[in-house]
């Protein structure tokens, strides 16, 4: 009889023994499949390459013959240095195409398929830690997609080589263009984990991907300078440079020069770093969460603490990448698109911000805190068969209620502790802004802390009642016809006449999602630059939204707590019928 | 002289789905080296309580203990020793058969590459299917796929095994060979829990049984003492009288114990719910009035019968 010594799976740190991505150096590397992939890559990058070459040859050549016919010619000189770079930004694309749409979608089809057959039951059976199996399928499923990454590589390798790049340049480009690549794929294996169908799994993982990494970053626009390090953009940008023929990269580079140089609470750490850093709290979360629904698959896929961890830190890194930029005006869209465009210095004179735009930063903020207290809140908080099991699992082992960062335990407090920092980091920005240089005379009134905790508040603390009370139906319906339906009929109104602005005024006050900016508009009614009755109508809207939204949930709040006595009873009397039957 | 520890060891076990609730505290022990059938109609809790086993699924809650294991503080632990095998067991369509079991060995076992190999083929030989070790999975048909899977079970050598429904699709050969296996693991002290809707092979195969209901334990034991627990002693008697046949039936019809006499070509059939002694004393009256007994036949309730009769109850509660 055959025996194997018996030394168990390979610890979590061993990658190269790790099953699940030995699986899938077979399976995804079969020669037929690989070859093919191959093949089209070469392709495609050889004509790159090549193209990019001759072209730039040509160039060369007819600039070079320019200049040397007319010396006075307002033509850039050319090198075989110059000409080796250009391909190396098209490369650039093609890589990021393979690793970041072509790798992630196969993450999250391939997590999703093995759901979807039932196979994915047999790595749970597995004694491999869950560590080891998040780490198989992160580098597994993804392999033929690094094997096409590393098949371009030769060329870029060539074209820096004879182009001359130094490594302080590509060294940071390519470790970011890796991190990103790894937190993409962490995106796609977190939605492949929760969705069962491939079809959908795809989809959610490109949308968000697509979300994340490229609309969210558009916020950085707009005063939340911080989304942008979730992409490869500010180190590509602030090395683009060197990726370019000399005389290109330079003006590039003196472009980037009057671009902000974002710095976190001006603590002068490279971008190279906050990038890495950054995307590597978002790669950690993403580990958690799959760790968790690997270790059980019940779990809810973030602990309390840990979102409201992440939550906090949210807060910190927004207002320290933001906070620094007031001072020179370069948080103002206005400010940077200006600068961008026209190259015109910091110390410009006569541009002074206006203060519609900072309650438009101030009220975007006070939204994405909105909209983040909502997702965590939505994660964290358990479902009513979830608060079931936890009330009949307590009555069991003789408790009043399960432990309360259990998956199974309300949420409400961390939820209220979400909403008391997002409230914090909401008037601290307001007030950095608006108490700013660039307007003098303008002061947040001393409630303001109030009625921005109140807005984050009511809306967070709704949002998962309804939830924990209704279940996701609730929460569905909730947010078509409190949170949509009110904004698009308050829309329709104030399009089809100016009358009826007012009431579209009051009509979207009652959606939550109007509520940050309602806010700002009611500690700040001088910024809304409007005619009298909207500018009155506005804050009117806002207090009376806000007070019928404490009632609400005051009333659910306390319909949670008798179904939750209701349920402990009935775990009690349960408890003495099978005593009884005993 | 104490009895051993048992192989699983389930106390006060609850699975709910909101408000429906699958396994109801249910509390038993399978000692090593015993083969244990669980038998019960569809939702009466037999997969739940599998997966729970399995270390797949939270319960509400209920301590579980494998080989001395609790599985919900070292899960991987248990996994060590457990062996699984789900209904319908599912193969990966990407995969040949021998990589299939590599993965499963390595990820079990580790070990180099020479000795998961010996392994994987040895498991392959003991469910007869060495000759298709470089197929794709999916291209196996449903019996070689149940029996590819078992294999994979097999690997690890585990000493307790779970098994849901292992016999599904397989012709009657798989199937003597399967029963073969197990009876050779349970001698060895592998524990084995198996479910299957083939209650007669079932029957035979195990050493002790029980039945489950809307995720209650009905009962549990040996055959004889699950029937006597249910309180199906219910038996039919077929008799063959050489003569005054329709005599015999009308005497019959007005003896206590005995229901629904028919008389069907050379036999009269009856159902009879009293003991062995009451049967002797029915038999002795025959002869006594004269009546010629030719044969007399018994035949129990079947476990098939159990499980009809333990579903209509479902039916009609």
């Amino acid at each position: 009889m055959n025996t194997v010594s018996a030394s168990g799976p390979a610890p979590a740190w061993c990658l190269w023994k790790n099953p699940i991505l030995r699986r899938y150096f077979r399976t995804r590397l079969r020669p037929r499949g690989l070859g093919a992939a191959l093949i089209l890559t070469l392709i495609v990058a050889g004509f790159i390459f090549t193209i990019s070459r001759i072209m730039g040859l040509k160039q060369m050549e007819y600039a070079n013959a320019r200049i040397a016919a007319n010396p006075d010619s307002r033509m850039f000189m050319l090198s075989m240095e110059d000409v080796e770079r250009m391909c190396l930004l098209p490369l650039m694309a093609v890589q990021a195409f393979i690793l970041f749409i072509v790798g992630t979608g196969q993450v999250a089809g391939g997590m999703t398929a093995d759901a979807d057959e039932g196979t994915m039951d047999y790595m749970r059976l597995s004694p491999m830690t869950p560590l080891a199996k998040v780490l198989g399928y992160l580098f597994g499923l993804p392999i033929r997609e690094w094997i096409m990454f590393a098949s371009t590589l030769p060329f870029t390798a060539w074209a820096i080589w004879r182009g001359g790049v130094s490594a302080e340049y590509w060294v940071p480009v390519y470790g970011v263009i890796l991190v990103a690549a790894i937190l993409y794929h962490l995106t796609g294996l977190t939605a492949g984990t929760v969705l069962r169908n491939r079809r959908w799994a795809f989809l959610l993982s490109m949308g968000t991907v697509f979300l994340l990494y490229t609309l969210v970053p558009q916020l950085a626009n707009l005063g939340l300078v911080y989304f942008e390090y979730l992409t490869i953009w500010p180190v590509l940008t602030e090395n683009m440079h060197a990726f370019m023929p000399k005389a290109a990269g330079e003006a590039i580079r003196v472009a980037n020069m009057f671009l902000p140089d974002d710095r976190f609470f001006n603590l002068g750490f490279p971008k190279v770093v906050f990038t890495v850093f950054s995307q590597l709290v978002l790669c950690v979360t993403y580990i958690l969460m799959l760790w968790r629904r690997w270790r059980r698959s019940e779990s809810h896929l973030m602990g309390k603490a840990w979102a409201t961890g992440l939550f906090i830190w949210g807060q910190i890194v927004l207002l320290g990448c933001s906070i620094p930029l007031i001072e020179h005006g370069l948080l103002f869209m206005t400010r940077r698109i200006n600068m961008r465009f026209s190259l015109r210095r910091l110390s410009q004179e006569g541009w002074s911000p206006d203060l519609s735009e900072a309650m438009l930063m101030v009220s975007i903020f006070g939204t994405v805190s909105l909209l983040a207290l909502f997702l965590l809140g939505m994660l964290i908080a358990p479902s009513r068969d979830d608060q079931a099991r936890g009330a009949r699992r307590a009555v069991k082992l003789g408790r009043r209620g399960p432990s309360l960062i259990a998956d199974e335990a309300p949420s409400l407090l961390f939820v209220t502790i979400m909403a008391l920092a997002g409230g914090a980091g909401w008037t601290i920005f307001a007030n950095q802004l608006i108490g700013s240089h660039w307007f003098p005379g303008q002061v947040l009134p001393a409630w303001t802390p109030v009625a921005f905790a109140t807005v984050l508040l009511t809306a967070g603390l709704g949002a998962v009642l309804v939830y924990e009370l209704w279940g996701i139906k609730g929460v569905f319906l909730s947010a078509v016809f409190i949170g949509v339906v009110p904004i698009l009929v308050g829309t329709i109104l104030a399009a089809s006449a100016s009358q009826l602005s007012t009431a579209s005024v009051w009509i979207t006050g009652a959606s939550p999602l109007m509520a940050p900016s309602n806010a700002v508009a009611t500690v700040l009614p001088d910024g809304l630059g409007i005619h009298d009755p909207l500018r009155l109508a506005a804050p009117r809207a806002f207090l009376f939204w806000q007070v019928v939204m404490v009632f609400a949930v005051i009333w659910m709040f306390a319909k949670h707590r008798a179904l939750h006595r209701a349920r402990y009873r009935r775990g009690i009397a349960e408890g003495g019928e099978a005593m009884q039957a005993a | 002289m104490t009895s051993p520890a048992p192989a699983i060891d389930i106390r006060e076990l609850r699975v709910d789905y909101g408000n429906f609730v699958a396994v109801n505290d249910l509390t038993m022990q399978v000692p090593p080296g015993e083969v244990f059938g669980l038998v019960g109609p569809n939702g009466a809790g037999k997969t739940s309580t599998f997966r729970v086993l399995a270390t797949l699924q939270t319960p509400t809650y209920g301590a579980v203990k494998v080989g001395g294991i609790d599985i919900f503080e070292a899960p991987e632990e248990a996994r060590r020793i457990l062996g699984y095998m789900p209904d319908l067991a599912p193969v990966p369509s990407d995969m040949k058969a021998w990589e299939f079991l590599d993965l499963s060995c390595e990820s079990f076992l580790g070990g180099t590459a020479a000795e998961r190999r010996a392994r994987w083929e040895e498991c392959l030989e003991a469910v007869q299917l060495a000759d298709r070790r470089d197929a794709m999975c999916k291209s196996l048909s449903r019996g070689q796929t149940q029996r590819l899977v078992l294999a994979r079970t097999l690997l690890h050598r585990p000493r307790v095994m779970v098994l849901d429904e292992p016999a599904s699709g397989m012709d009657p050969l798989s199937r003597r060979n399967l029963r073969l296996t197990l009876r050779r693991l349970a001698a060895e002290g592998t524990a084995i829990f198996v479910s299957s809707h083939i209650l007669g092979e079932l029957s035979e195969l195990c050493t002790s049984l029980c039945v489950m209901n809307r995720g209650t334990l009905l009962s549990s034991g040996t055959a004889d003492e699950v029937r006597a627990a249910l309180g199906r002693t219910d038996r039919s008697l077929s008799i063959g009288v050489l003569a005054r046949r329709q005599e015999a039936a009308e005497w019959l019809r007005v003896q206590p114990h005995v229901h629904d006499v028919e008389t069907q070509g050379d036999r009269i059939n009856m159902g009879f719910k009293g003991s062995q002694e009451d049967q002797a004393t029915l038999l002795e009256g025959l002869f006594a009035n004269g009546f010629r007994l030719c044969v007399c036949e018994e035949r129990k309730t079947s476990f098939e019968e159990i499980l009809i009769s333990v579903a209509e109850d479902n039916t009609n509660p």
